[in-house]
């Protein structure tokens, strides 16, 4: 292998899959299309047979396949999960993504052989929860919360036997996740329960007085000028007021883009780069992957990409990597 | 068997200035009707230095008149530091430690704890797993539906407490919105979250009431009222009801709740009470119905909302 670090890069569909393999990626995560994983989303992810021909095909080319089943299993029905974790035990997937204390610990007890990686949506954000995690579940990797900057990343390296994976690219998440309940608050449905955040079904778009309004539920996300490009309404990303501030209070509709770090991150013992985006198009995924295995292979700073045809004309941002907002 | 109802009153979420928040504990302390008090820094690790002085006083004060204190621990950890102060917080008393982050799970030890409503405890594996480590109790978390509620109450393994009263916990980030919209940064923050004892709201463009931003936390704009529920909960076998201290009169908020609980009012009498009391304040109990949390769903008290 030319690298020391693995890029691991989303699939929503099996074309998408193997779009993703061909592109170049290390390790291509999918989802069932149920509410098991949280791109929950119609028309999207993979089921038990497409997943078995995508195994297929990745495994032909030296590319693994991790599947996330990382929402959190609804008490009295836990059935879909755990037939959900089997299913990627008999498929012989390479990692299962969990984020649930309880199928973690069913996993565990019914298929120890499947390997366990920890979901950002358990939120294990110091050395001590990877420590916890690992030592009751045996789990072999956790993927890091958005929230760490580069310093408390290569603190956590440097202090768990634990492989790390962090965000590389795509969608900022503000705050810590698995522990939001903004989207269920305001729609019902929130990432934890169901797999998805500010839901499509709850989005409408109107027009008044020269401007495009965008609502999540009864709630005005956003609103844009003419001419202004019109992002989704995810809650935590829409303007609003606050004592006499008015603006993204939250968050800027930014993106994640962790590319510049990369050989510091390499250096750190970050074991692999996760893009983010199981519900983008092949096109998107085809262009990251090939840019980040550019640039993991060369190991360079020269990363003049113009992401931003990708990044839905939003800004490029390192995000809490930096601590922007120290 | 008789099974004892119990009134616990929540951590401190908002920032109080330290006499606010001292005068407030020595009056639970003397005059509420409350079995159990938790106290602690939920939020922010740079508010730590603000109970510093008064955090001792407090707990001996509520001890002394027959509180049960309950240490909770901050929501999200992220640093060293963090860690640090929680385990001198555990190392230097002998309550009970309410855990709201699993970081904190393996520096307990042998403590007394419990699980609070931070941590994800959403089916019977989950909850049968921290019951094998030998919780104390369990919190619920505020998203849980009724039918969860009901399937993990149904197990009866441990005690189980519910929230009933107040804004609630919707997401927490490293980042400090509230710093921010003061202009201050979270580094130099001047501690500007002591200005708003509720919260600060956050309206949409259209100005239609939306959030509440208390330092790294985001909490619902609507409170959070179970009288309508707690019958049926009580039902289930739960007898804990958690109220969260906000700046009314929570003596008369936790009267209300009580005579309630101990069905001396009707709910819809409860409620009545509660709105005189609280006329501005919008209530709701969507999540506990499965649908959006800022709802407040009628079935309960269908003479009563608008």
């Amino acid at each position: 292998m030319s690298n020391s670090i693995e890029i691991v890069c989303p699939a929503g569909t099996l074309p998408g899959l193997k779009t993703a393999v061909d592109a170049g990626a290390d390790t291509v995560y999918v989802g069932f299309r149920n509410e098991t994983n949280a791109r929950n989303f119609p028309g999207l992810n993979l089921d038990k047979k497409e997943l078995t021909e995508g195994i297929e095909y990745a495994h032909a080319k030296g590319t693994k396949i991790y599947v996330a089943i990382n929402t959190f299993a609804k008490a009295g029905k836990t059935e879909i999960w755990k037939e959900s974790i089997q299913d990627a035990s008999e498929l012989n997937v390479d990692a299962a993504i969990i984020a649930d204390i309880g199928m973690l610990d069913y996993c565990k007890k019914n298929f120890p052989k499947l390997r366990k990686h920890l979901s950002v949506q358990a939120s294990a954000s110091s050395f001590n929860a990877i420590n916890f995690y690992s030592e009751n579940f045996d789990v072999k990797r956790v993927v890091l919360p958005r929230v760490l900057t580069i310093n408390e990343i290569e603190d956590i390296c440097k202090k768990t036997s634990v492989e790390t994976e962090i965000f590389a690219f795509g969608g900022l998440c503000v705050m810590a996740e698995g522990k939001c309940s903004l989207s269920s608050y305001i729609t019902g449905e929130s990432p934890n329960t169901k797999g998805v955040c500010s839901p499509a079904s709850h989005v409408r778009y109107e027009n008044y007085d020269d401007k495009l309004i965008s609502k999540l539920d009864q709630f005005t996300i956003n609103k844009f000028e003419n001419g202004e490009s019109a992002g989704y309404p995810t809650l935590c990303k829409g303007r609003f007021k606050a004592n006499n501030t008015i603006g993204y209070l939250f968050d800027e509709p930014s993106s994640l883009n962790i590319i510049a770090m990369i050989p510091r991150l390499i250096k750190s013992g970050v074991k692999a780069l996760k893009i983010e985006g199981r519900q983008r198009g092949q096109a998107y995924v085809s262009k990251v992957v090939s840019e980040f295995r550019k640039a993991i292979d060369q190991a360079s700073y020269d990363h003049k990409n113009n992401f931003s045809s990708i990044s839905e004309g939003q800004q490029p941002t390192t995000g809490a990597f930096d601590r922007l907002w120290l | 068997m008789v099974i004892k109802n119990k009134i616990t009153l929540g951590p401190m979420l908002f920032n109080w200035p330290e006499k606010k928040k001292l005068d407030f504990y020595n009056m639970i302390a003397d005059e509420a009707n409350v079995d159990i008090v938790y106290i602690g820094e939920v939020i922010c690790q740079k508010r730590f230095a603000c109970w510093g002085k008064i955090y001792d006083n407090i707990v001996e004060r509520l001890t002394q008149a027959g509180k049960e204190v309950i240490i909770s621990s901050l929501a999200l950890i992220n640093t060293e530091e963090e860690l640090r102060i929680i385990k001198e917080y555990i190392s230097n008393s002998e309550l009970t430690i309410e855990a709201n982050d699993v970081s904190i799970i393996n520096i307990i030890g042998d403590r007394k704890y419990c699980i609070g409503p931070y941590i994800n405890v959403y089916n019977e594996e989950a909850l049968n797993f921290y019951i094998g480590k030998g919780i104390s109790h369990i919190t619920f978390s505020p998203e849980l539906p009724q039918d969860s509620i009901k399937t993990l109450a149904s197990l009866k393994t441990t005690e189980y407490e519910i929230s009933v009263f107040g804004r609630i916990p919707l997401a927490i980030s490293a980042r400090c919105a509230h710093a921010r919209i003061y202009n201050q940064k979270k580094s130099n923050c001047k501690y500007v979250c002591e200005k708003d004892l509720n919260g600060l709201k956050v309206s949409t463009l259209d100005s239609q009431p939306f959030l509440t931003i208390n330092g790294l936390q985001t909490m619902s704009y609507t409170y959070c009222n179970m009288l309508g529920e707690i019958d049926y909960l009580q039902k289930l076998g739960i007898h804990r009801f958690r109220i969260y201290p906000h700046d009314y009169d929570m003596l008369k908020i936790i009267n209300i709740y009580q005579n309630v609980i101990e069905k001396k009012l009707s709910a819809q009498e409860g409620w009545l009470k509660l709105s005189d009391h609280m006329p501005d304040v919008k209530f709701s109990n969507g999540f506990f119905h499965d649908t959006s949390g800022y709802k407040m769903m009628q079935s309960a008290i269908p003479q009563i909302t608008e």
